[in-house]
């Protein structure tokens, strides 16, 4: 059996999916990729269901290798993945030879990079994810961060995982790799559009704002703060203001609820964010650009615009016809092989 | 009203919102304390029954309920109407006798390190903060912060305080804490802000376990004092 071999761990890598649901009556947080986007594109371009385990790989310093020539893609962001000195290819499938060491040096753009295996990482599912949820400890590998001398076992290839890796078969590229002319393109190039307004739905306490600080939050620049994890996002801007002093039981929240505590400073809450939170709600993230949020740097800046129910809709079922388009062009790449020589 | 009765919903007690793209937060208002968790309750199941149960995810907070879906199609107009439908009809049933859910705690000094802290700042021994503490009925009235965090209500009024100035990087998992007129317990290894008045060797969280936690939404939870041996012994037999 193939393993996925961590010669370091790094900052923080994860092992995560798409997302657990059914037990935040429990307490327990959806949590999965922080970027579903890019999880989702980096499982196509291997072949893989869409909600396969991969590495969330965050900032810096994970090294891996892999025990047999394996099938891979790494989407996200640009962590200067290298192999042998030599930049790896982003957003494309790409073979590695076994006992190859790709090494992410460090952010170049945004901050989770996804790194999918063909045949997906076999990890149990706990509480109907196979996500890593590191306060608790539970999910992934162990339920921790990955560390060095960790060997995960890799699950058996599938039709389409065999199928990608035989078109690539007759590519030789650098270091030993395998790889094709084609890959996800730029449709999942998050952080270039970081310059773009984040879309958010108006919070259910929005109005408890004062009228100068419900203007603010839709004109003024926020930044991103040091503080920032698979938790939640505190941003520092203008200071925001409620027009009279508010008390809340605890609401339920999703991922994106833009939280105002007292201090004045936003915190958008991300995938690992309990159920449920005491602080009023003043904005919505709209789901398809979480990810695009999940990507933004430390001392970035970022605007909000306002959109309705409809434009979030809309914006979610865009960014599966992304995906959609990917899986085709995929499908398309499979077919073309019979007829053509690559 | 009286709090053994059944009752039923006037439309300006109840408020449907749409929570994001997918979700619906129901907030309830003007619900005497006594019964909102009733309430909350008897709506969760209401509309449990009727929406499709593998569409949906229902999650009750404190005076509000969540209506995830768990859909790509999600019809928020659809959902909206059905979840007004099910509330104005609702007949919460009197209070039913909840279950009770008795936890050990050991508040030994080297559990306990806001134990003299709280007792001082409420004019109290620490043998009385613990007699109060142990001899409170609680009520889970949600479970969040962490999996398997529960919020308990009931905490005697001399108790209640502020959460602490500063809070903790790491509290112990099994803590017991009291904060904001709230009782909680930390399941995990945790940052805390809330005082620490002692600890259970009994495990709240398992995610092995199903359902997972210990403690379910609406439970009655007593605590009883135990010794440091009994505590270690407990802790030590699983």
């Amino acid at each position: 059996m193939t393993e996925l071999l961590v010669e370091r761990g790094g900052m923080c890598a994860t092992i995560q999916d798409l997302g657990r649901c059914g037990y935040r009556a429990w307490g327990v947080a959806v949590g999965g990729a922080i970027d579903r986007q890019s999880a989702r594109a980096a499982n196509l371009l291997v072949g893989n269901p869409p909600n396969s385990p991969l590495v969330e790989i965050t900032w810096h310093g994970t090294a891996v290798e892999w025990s047999a020539p394996t099938l891979v893609a790494v989407c996200g962001a640009d962590l200067r993945g290298t192999v042998r000195g030599d930049p790896f290819p982003l957003d494309r499938p790409v073979i590695v030879p076994p006992k190859v060491l790709l090494q992410f040096r460090g952010s170049q753009r945004g901050n989770f990079a996804y790194l999918a295996m063909a045949g997906g990482l076999e990890v149990p599912r706990v509480l109907g994810g196979h996500g890593t949820h590191l306060q608790a400890g539970f999910g992934g590998w162990q339920g921790r961060a990955l560390q060095a001398g960790d060997r995960i076992p890799i699950g058996t290839l599938g039709v389409l995982n065999r199928a990608i890796a035989e078109v690539l078969e007759v590519h030789e590229g650098t270091a030993g790799l395998r790889y094709g002319d084609w890959g996800a393109g730029r449709s999942f190039d998050h952080w270039q559009a970081a310059d773009l307004p984040l879309r958010v739905l108006r919070g259910c306490h929005f109005e408890w704002l004062t009228a100068a600080s419900r203007g603010e939050f839709f004109t003024e620049y926020f930044r991103l703060t040091p503080e920032c994890n698979r938790i939640g996002y505190r941003l520092d801007g203008p200071s925001l203001k409620y027009s009279s002093e508010c008390q809340l039981a605890s609401l339920p929240t999703i991922p994106g609820t833009i939280q105002l505590p007292p201090g004045g400073s936003p915190i958008v809450l991300m995938a690992d964010a309990a159920p449920t939170g005491g602080y009023p709600q003043i904005g919505y993230v709209i789901s398809a650009d979480i990810p695009r949020l999940a990507q933004v740097r430390i001392g970035q800046r970022l605007t909000f615009q306002e959109v309705t129910w409809e434009e979030a809709r809309q914006a979610a079922a865009s960014t599966e016809q992304d995906l959609d388009r990917l899986a085709l062009a995929i499908g398309w790449r499979l077919a073309r092989r019979g007829t053509r020589s690559l | 009203m009286k709090s053994d009765s059944a009752i039923r919903l006037a439309c300006e007690q109840f408020e449907i919102r749409p929570l994001g793209e997918s979700s619906l937060s129901v907030r309830f208002h003007q619900i005497p304390t006594d019964r909102i968790g009733g309430v909350v309750f008897a709506a969760a199941q209401a509309i449990g029954s009727r929406l499709n149960p593998g569409d949906f995810e229902l999650v009750p907070g404190m005076e509000s309920l969540a209506v995830h879906s768990l859909r790509q199609d999600f019809d928020v107009e659809r959902t909206t109407s059905s979840v007004r439908e099910v509330l104005s009809a609702l007949n919460c049933p009197a209070r039913k006798p909840a279950r009770v859910v008795e936890l050990p705690v050991c508040y030994e000094v080297e559990f306990a390190p806001d134990l003299a802290e709280v007792a001082a700042r409420c004019g109290l021994s620490a043998g009385e903060v613990v007699r109060l503490h142990s001899a409170t009925l609680f009520t889970v009235r949600l479970l969040g912060f962490a999996p398997g965090f529960p919020y308990l209500e009931g905490l005697p009024r001399q108790l209640h305080l502020p959460r602490r100035a500063i809070p903790r990087v790491a509290v112990p998992a099994g803590s017991v804490a009291i904060a904001a007129g709230q009782a909680g317990v930390y399941p995990q290894a945790s940052p805390g802000g809330w005082h620490l008045i002692g600890r259970t060797p009994r495990r709240l969280f398992d995610p092995a376990a199903d359902p997972p936690a210990l403690l379910k939404w609406g439970d009655s939870v007593r605590f009883y004092s135990i010794s440091a041996t009994e505590f270690r012994a407990e802790e030590t037999t699983p």
